[in-house]
């Protein structure tokens, strides 16, 4: 096997073969480390690059199955992280200048499983400041570009989580979404992403960006894969405390199923009079009639409280929840600080420069909202919003088992294509966020590729802790068009 | 609500105060433009009657999950001291308080 | 000035007793513990950190709660309340906010004029304490200092917050309140209520109204570290605000602070503008829902409570009042005082004995009754003694700090000290006698004169015998005996 097909291999490929003995572990960390060496100069899809400590795990693990140790169900993987989930001893900066030189004496819950699991963690992610962002263009460690097209943004939050994916890096990542930030940079970049059910993943060691909203997720390049990876971070952890206790299922028993027969798959009523690509409504009734063929219904929902109210009821919740969130990050204790006169003056001058414009005005969006006088209007009036929107899906599920939609409204945009239109922007995240309102699992998947050669995505929502409904569904489909390819060595279709 | 622009700018003074950001002219001026844009979207939300709409229901959600009265010592603060931009003695260190915002114990 | 009524409300932050933080398992304790050790991830809220509330302090505060009537809500939530300071690791403190933990309880006190005074509590609720600063200046005070330093040790340690409603009349009648209220949470063990330490914190709202009148702007005064700074603050505060009103001055809204030195109130600087906490509920926390057969359960185990007690000490033992708040003002205490009567010591020499030697030794030592050394059986034995005039006052005292030093019983203590239990009689006794008369022979000599009309030397020899004897020879054969000899 050349090396370079190492890059395009599952993480369940990659096991067999480590199993059979075709190749090590190391063999394959180095050379994923040697193609992240060769073409970050170009994507710029991870902050930092964890050569020395991948090397050094590789070796290990080389060593721990020459003497048959049991290793668990990702070893010798190799696996991108998000810069939002702590790695000990590794500096986590959240893509801000803020947090630039923060090296956290712990690890997150979903690393710790992660590690128990056997993977190699080989880099942190580049991401939007803060999770803040839809195209990852507000890093402060540079954009991240999309791997099929390096003119274009590979979406975001986790740009460099999707794009590392996409662009065999790794075959599986984390990321974090809190208003699509899986699922719209999966869409991007032709991959997997699911954001689960609020609660199933801990969020301890994620740094917070809406706690409510909040929720790890896996990348992959195939529904097995992801499902692996979910199955591993999905480990219940008492240390986070909505993170809930009840036993998970194993996710692996979604796949491979062969009908959807008596199962019912919804679609959003009217949402082709939207604005969104034809491709891409071109690519949901693809997957709709993927479904029906497969012996699914097909009924139709209606979400006009969600599609109309979800962004403002995002754009009011979650800046809240981050002014609150991001409060603590004002130079005394660690993290970026500057020379300062006075308390006073070491609080507003570390903030004013420790921080990008997009959370600076996310920051001051949620002050606002949650000032005394305002907070009934604003903040209250957006928690009794997303109160609607929650008994809408309520009412959706009632009919359907799934709900298939877009993903995102448009193909991947130019890079600074929106920097300088806040509410435009806003608006990638339209059919991601009602999910993280109601607390829904959501996958984004692609589905196929447009004439200039990007990927489309479409999502599946499910029930809370539908997780299973939505890998059946989406097994159905990949059985159809195939799993998701890295860009490397002509796969593009 | 309707603001002025003057109104907004003072608005963004306040608020900017409040949330301890120092901004500069420029970036005061062009917060304020897209202030107003992401301040009309979120007012659209007062459009919904939600009278009668409970927005935290605390007996729908999960519980709280309690914790054991145990200790557990953490014996890595020093590394956290170690990372601190200023330090004294243990002490994480700050500059002169002018304002006198909170009482002392 | 006495036109003018003071209208109190007390706003008290306890400690509660637990080992570990309110969200996370570092230890409470931080007084003389080296600084930022007894800290992690969560209480110095790092990046990433989650809170998870502690058990115990939940129980602590229902415990409170239900002794003061309170009714408590199953249902509550935590709201993060921010500001910007050092102390504060977050920026926000965890803190329940409209929907508190208990509410609408009460504690009674006594009014000016004896009669029983409900003191009504407005709510109870549960929050994480700050972590402490140190200034640099000479002073140790903030002002004038170049820099401040941060310890987090505190940061995150539980507290309870208790408001009552402003029904105190009198600075005295806000001390009480806060000593029964100390009494109380000493006695459920939810907190030691230790004032100077800071773990129990006191503010106090006071305005002044006129008869009938209307409530006049209130003042918050803070930093009184004792149960006399916060009676002689209000004091001060009383006077100057009646003096101000009487001279038709207006009464400044504002936070004051007791400077303990100077016996004086003093302005802290007003702030700019007034404080935007920006409240909303805490998302890493789900609702906190209390199980209602928690609340029945931690209501059948409270303990009897202090004043509960008190009256039982005084229709039961027919102690007076003043008697019984001594003997219960400390629940070991009260709790030996039962156990000493059931022993079968006699009640006044168990309350005159508790009021003297032990509570003395008590605080000498400053130990809990649990930690004497000596068995309370032995203790009542020792009282019984007294009692059948086995044992003088004296000889018992003697015999007590014996008991105490050596951990030995009643009856080796006695040996020990050659009191050997009954005591010095017949022909042990007799040689006392006679070598007391023949050192006394000019008494003896007076006696038989008939000079002894009053009595008073024959007692004088009785004394000396009594003395030699260490007390221990019955007075009526010591008379008689004398009498025989002379």
């Amino acid at each position: 096997m050349k090396n370079n097909e190492f890059l395009k291999l599952s993480a369940i490929e990659l096991i067999s073969g480590y199993k059979k003995g075709s190749y090590t572990i190391s063999d394959v960390i180095e050379t994923a480390l040697e193609h992240i060496e060769a073409n970050e100069r170009n994507l710029n899809a991870l902050i930092t690059p964890m050569y020395e400590e991948a090397r050094s795990r590789a070796w290990m693990l080389d060593a721990a199955l020459s003497r048959g140790e049991d290793m668990g169900p990702l070893f010798g993987v190799p696996v991108v992280v998000k810069d939002n989930i702590t790695i000990d001893g590794i500096r986590t900066t959240c893509g801000s200048r803020m947090l630039e030189n923060w090296i956290p004496p712990y690890s997150a819950h979903v690393v710790e499983c992660l590690e128990r699991a056997g993977a190699v963690i080989i880099g942190k992610a580049n991401m939007d400041e803060f999770a803040m962002g839809s195209s990852t263009e507000f890093s402060a460690f540079g954009p991240t570009l999309n791997p099929w097209d390096l003119s274009r943004v590979p979406g975001g939050s986790s740009g460099g989580s999707a794009a590392s994916v996409a662009a065999g890096y790794a075959p599986i990542s984390l990321g974090s979404d809190t208003g699509g930030s899986i699922r719209q940079p999966a869409a991007f970049c032709g991959v997997y992403g699911l954001k689960p059910t609020y609660g199933l993943v801990s969020r301890f060691g994620l740094v917070a960006f809406a706690s409510s909203l909040d929720q790890i997720g896996p990348f992959a390049r195939n529904l097995s894969d992801l499902a692996v990876v979910l199955q591993v971070i999905s480990e219940a952890d008492t240390r986070d405390a909505t993170c809930v206790r009840k036993e998970r299922p194993n996710y692996l028993d979604f796949l491979n199923v062969e009908s959807l027969k008596g199962f019912k798959v919804g679609y959003l009523s009217g949402y082709e009079s939207m604005e969104i690509d034809e491709e891409i409504k071109r690519g949901v009734t693809q997957a709709l009639r993927i479904c029906q063929d497969a012996g699914a219904e097909i009924v139709e929902v209606k979400l006009p409280i969600s599609t109309r109210y979800g962004l403002p009821c995002y754009y009011t919740i979650a800046p809240a929840e981050a002014s609150s969130n991001l409060a603590r990050f004002d130079g005394v204790q660690y993290g970026f600080s500057v020379e300062a006169e006075d308390l006073q003056d070491l609080y507003l001058k570390s903030r004013g420069a420790g921080f990008g414009p997009e959370v600076k005005r996310r920051i001051l969006i949620g002050t606002f909202v949650l000032g005394s006088s305002r907070y009934d209007a604003y903040y209250l009036q957006a928690q009794k919003v997303r109160q609607l929107i929650i008994r809408e899906f309520d009412a959706a599920f009632s009919r359907a088992d799934v709900l298939l939609m877009p993903a995102t409204p448009t193909l991947p945009f130019r890079r600074g294509e929106k920097m300088t239109d806040p509410v435009k922007t806003y608006m990638a995240d339209l059919f991601t966020i009602p999910a993280n309102l109601a607390g829904l699992p959501g996958l984004s998947m692609k589905i196929s590729f447009s004439h200039s050669g990007l990927p489309i995505g479409v999502q599946l929502v499910g029930k809370k802790f539908g997780e299973g409904d939505i890998l059946k569904t989406a097994s159905v489909i990949e059985k159809v068009i195939g799993p998701a390819v890295t860009t490397l060595g002509g796969d593009r279709k | 609500m309707d603001m002025t622009s003057g109104d907004l700018i003072e608005d963004i003074r306040r608020v900017a105060r409040l949330a301890m950001l120092e901004l500069n002219e420029e970036e005061s001026k062009q917060i304020a433009v897209q202030f107003k844009m992401i301040l009309d979207q979120l007012q659209t939300l007062g459009e919904l009657d939600t009278s009668g709409i409970n927005p935290f229901r605390l007996e729908d959600m999960d519980p709280m999950p309690w914790r054991a009265d145990e200790v557990h010592i953490w014996n890595r603060y020093s590394e956290v001291l170690s990372q601190a931009p200023e330090s004294e003695d243990g002490y994480f260190k700050v500059p002169r308080i002018v304002r006198e915002d909170r009482d002392e114990k | 000035m006495s036109k003018f009524i003071p209208v109190i409300g007390l706003e008290i932050h306890v400690q509660l007793a637990t080992k570990s933080k309110m969200f996370c398992s570092c230890p409470t304790d931080y007084i003389g513990v080296k600084p930022n050790s007894h800290v992690c991830p969560v209480c110095l809220g790092l990046p990433g950190s989650l809170p998870v509330i502690n058990e115990k302090a939940i129980m602590l505060a229902i415990k409170t709660a239900l002794a003061m009537r309170c009714r408590v809500n199953t249902h509550t939530i935590f709201h993060r309340k921010h500001y910007f300071y050092p102390d504060l690791p977050k920026a926000y403190q965890i803190s329940q906010y409209d929907l508190p933990l208990a509410v609408d309880g009460h504690v009674e006190v006594s009014a000016d004029d004896g009669s029983v005074q409900k003191i009504r509590i407005q709510r109870l609720h549960l929050e994480e304490d700050a972590g402490k600063l140190v200034h640099s200046a000479a002073s140790g005070r903030l002002m004038g200092a170049e820099y401040s330093l941060v310890d987090y040790n505190r940061a995150g340690v539980p507290l309870m917050e208790i408001v009552t409603h402003p029904d105190i009349t009198s600075p005295r009648q806000a001390r009480e309140f806060v000593s029964r209220l100390r009494q109380l949470v000493r006695y459920l063990g939810v907190s030691d209520g230790d004032m100077e330490a800071g773990s129990l914190r006191v503010d106090a709202n006071i305005s002044i109204m006129e008869p009938g009148g209307k409530y006049g702007d209130k003042v918050e005064v803070k930093n009184m570290n004792s149960l006399r700074a916060l009676e002689r603050a209000l004091e001060y505060e009383y006077e100057r605000q009646s003096e101000l009103k009487s001279e038709g001055k207006a009464i400044v809204r504002e936070t004051r602070h007791w400077d303990d030195g100077a016996n004086v109130t003093i302005s802290s600087r007003s702030k700019e503008e007034a404080e935007d906490y920006r409240y909303f509920p805490d998302p890493d926390l789900p609702p906190l829902v209390v199980d209602e057969r928690i609340i029945v359960q931690l209501c059948k185990e409270l303990p009897e409570l202090p004043w509960e007690v008190r009256d039982r000490f005084m229709s039961d033992y027919g102690l007076p009042l003043e008697e019984a708040e001594i003997l219960t003002e400390r629940r070991d205490v009260a709790l030996f005082m039962d156990e000493l009567i059931k022993h079968g010591a006699p009640v006044k020499l168990a309350s005159n004995w508790i009021k003297t030697e032990i509570l003395r030794v008590l605080n000498e030592k400053n130990i809990s009754v649990e930690e004497l050394p000596i068995q309370t059986a032995e203790i009542a034995k020792l009282l019984s003694l007294v009692d059948k005039g086995d044992l003088s006052t004296t000889a018992a005292k003697e015999a007590f700090s014996v008991m105490l030093e050596k951990a030995v019983t009643v009856d080796e203590a006695v040996n020990a000290l050659g009191l050997s239990a009954g005591r010095v009689t017949g022909h042990e006794l007799e040689i006392v006698v006679n070598k007391v008369l023949s050192e006394n022979a000019d008494v003896v000599a007076d006696i038989k004169a008939g000079k002894d009309t009053k009595g008073k030397k024959l007692k004088f020899l009785q004394g000396i015998v009594m003395r030699e004897t260490k007390g221990q020879a019955d007075p009526k054969e010591v008379q008689s005996l004398i009498m025989s000899k002379i």
